[in-house]
């Protein structure tokens, strides 16, 4: 047994040290702080990789936002980038580009809202309510498939869904002497094409998290309403659903809070570089992409990114605090 | 048993028309989910005349695996991504779980002293940040731009997980630490001989959900990667279906793979099996890892 590294040098009732360290703890005198930090010393070794990552990468890019009110160009650097102020966000307000991007922003996010949020939902009512235990997992695993695929994969099975020289529908339509359909590169079938697209990938994998709550409601609420008389879909209706309302509370009210935030990796690949599409797929954050990556307005975009951030952050606040005051199911 | 239904006597009429509808309803979305892959699949392994003549072979009579043969073969693009990619895979995972479980239990110690401001560090990172090009600044300025480190350093440690992870680690029995520390463990001994052994569920879902992320990690590196070699295999994926870069160059592939020109797939064929390529290992490891998984959102999601 090596004491000396052990670090309760003091005894081998290692049952008592928490007790005991607080009990050190209650003086708060700054020899007590440092003792104890000490004496914890390995776990700021552990934190410390960690912790340095979160602060170089997620906390010093905060400094950067000072971009936002200069010119700032590459080569010179920050410090020599002259200071205009709120000038970027004038321009960016006033622009052309303004009521397209948030028009778009909030179509497409509403659009999330109303279609991709639900349908997790109802798939895990479905699911739920198949008896047959096989079937049940098979569907549920296959469903969850399209999760684990990236963007530019899930674009290529649409290309040869849908595409008209080589997707299967497209193929098999003109076999058939019909019209091809023409939803990759269409304005119309842009919006429904998202929704599907993002639906079909995600919808088995959020189904999860409410299935999860739908297994933990007690069995003894389903007997009681059975001895109601209550029927099968009464059950649903008047034990189950009533049971999920406080997750799909959160998980709502969080989404709402949100809102400007789109799928961005999804648009990329759906607008690819067809520069017609950007009436109706280009939002706020691919604007800031092209802004700063190809065109060099790195300040321009900074601002951009920077008020769509600090909204984001005003509405998540309002959201979270509404969960709780709603329902306590907030997430802080 | 499905959860209500367990005290069913007798079916109403309505009850088994729902039943049917949503049996049917389901093994849809089974055929829409799958259906796309199995195209694919049957397309990437069509031979070459069959496809120049009729399509995509249903039956394996015209199969043939020569577009897997050129595309893994040292002429094309795909193999040099595939090696980007598993070496960002294998390396980056291995790192983001130590770094992400060294954190998540260091701040999964109650008594430690700043416990609460780290993780209010890291909890707030998740709703606010600088943005893309600050972010791009500091990743030239530690000077990782036109690196495969690029695309691993700058996102090794997720915030969820970090949180998913503490949770765990504070759901464990503290007796089992006062156990081993009788036995004279210190509080480190504790974490590699006794914790992380505990922790292969979690550890396996995690690093499930980083190697996903590795795998399929293209966007960053349209902007931090100059040099085309050092492009992984989704960024490469993306410019074959953009017709922006062909797979193979013809000639150089035949020849390695001593193919004739009767038998070299068409692009479309080999464009094809590089989709598969891309999602065959996930789509392999996935059902094996359900179980694990399925937990892990469940703790990470369902609040406290």
């Amino acid at each position: 047994m090596d004491l000396g590294s052990a670090p309760w040098a003091d005894g081998i009732q290692s049952a008592a040290v928490e007790k005991d360290m607080r009990s050190v703890g209650e003086g708060r005198t700054f020899s007590h702080i440092l003792r104890r930090m000490w004496f914890d010393r390995y776990y700021y070794l552990l934190i410390l990789p960690g912790l340095l990552f979160f602060i170089v990468y997620h906390y010093v890019p905060m400094w950067g936002i000072v971009i936002a009110f200069k010119d700032f160009r590459l080569f010179r650097g920050i410090s020599e980038s002259p200071w205009v102020g709120f000038e970027h966000f004038r321009f960016f307000f006033e622009s052309p580009y303004f009521p397209r991007l948030m028009r778009n922003t909030l179509v497409i996010s509403g659009l999330n809202l109303i279609l991709v949020f639900p349908a997790p939902i109802l798939l895990a009512l479905l699911l739920n309510e198949v008896r047959h235990h096989k079937y049940k997992r098979l569907i549920q695993t296959v469903s969850y498939l399209p999760h684990f695929i990236s963007w530019v994969v899930t674009g290529g099975l649409l290309l040869y869904m849908f595409s008209v020289n080589v997707g299967i529908i497209n193929l098999t339509l003109t076999r058939w002497g019909l019209q091809p359909l023409r939803v990759l590169g269409s304005r119309e079938a842009f919006l429904p094409l998202m929704a599907g697209s993002a639906i079909w990938k995600e919808v088995g994998w959020g189904a999860i998290i409410y299935l999860a709550a739908i297994a933990g409601i007690s069995p003894e609420l389903y007997e009681a309403a059975t001895m109601d008389g209550a029927n099968r879909f009464q059950r649903v209706l008047y034990v189950t659903l009533p049971s999920i309302v406080p997750v799909v509370v959160t998980m709502l009210i969080l989404r709402v809070g949100a809102i400007l935030n789109v799928n961005f990796l999804q648009m990329l690949i759906l607008m690819g570089n067809d520069a017609s599409l950007y009436e109706v797929g280009d939002v706020i954050d691919t604007w800031v992409y092209r802004a700063a990556f190809f065109q060099s307005q790195m300040s321009l975009a900074t601002a951009v990114g920077l008020f769509k951030g600090v909204i984001g952050l005003i509405l998540v606040w309002l959201a979270n605090s509404f969960a709780n005051r709603v329902s306590e199911s907030g997430l802080w | 048993m499905t959860k209500g239904n367990s005290h069913q006597v007798r079916d109403s009429l309505a009850s088994r028309v729902f039943d049917a509808l949503n049996y049917a309803l389901l093994g849809l979305l089974g055929i829409v989910t799958l259906g796309p892959f199995i195209y694919l699949l049957l397309g990437a392994l069509t031979e070459a005349s069959y496809f120049r003549t009729v399509g995509v072979a249903i039956s394996p009579a015209h199969w043939s695996l020569n577009s897997f043969r050129i595309l893994l073969g040292s002429a094309s693009r795909i193999y040099q991504a595939l090696k980007v990619t598993v070496f960002i895979t294998v390396v980056g995972t291995v790192l983001s779980l130590a770094v992400t479980s060294a954190l998540a239990y260091g701040i999964s110690r109650k008594t430690l002293i700043g416990r609460k401001v780290f993780i209010f560090l890291i909890f707030f990172s998740m709703l606010f940040g600088g943005g893309m090009v600050p972010f791009y600044l500091v990743v030239k300025w530690t000077g990782l731009i036109d690196k495969l480190w690029s695309l691993i350093v700058p996102f090794l440690v997720n915030a969820w997980y970090v949180f998913i992870m503490m949770r765990f680690f504070e759901s464990l029995p503290p007796d089992l630490a006062d156990a081993a520390q009788i036995d004279g463990c210190s509080g480190m001994q504790v974490f590699f001989r006794i914790v992380l052994p505990l922790s292969k569920p979690v550890l396996a879902t995690i690093g499930l959900f980083y190697a996903v992320g590795y795998w399929n990690t293209w966007f960053w590196g349209t902007i931090f990667l100059v040099d085309d070699r050092l492009q992984p295999l989704q960024l490469v994926l993306r410019g074959i279906l953009a017709q922006l870069l062909l797979v193979v160059d013809p000639e150089t592939a035949m020849e390695a793979a001593k193919m004739d020109s009767q038998s070299m797939p068409p692009m479309e064929v080999l464009r094809m099996a590089a989709i598969i390529v891309t999602v065959l290992p996930i789509t392999v490891v996935y059902p094996f890892l359900q179980k694990y998984f399925v937990k892990g959102v469940m703790v990470g999601a369902v609040k406290g």
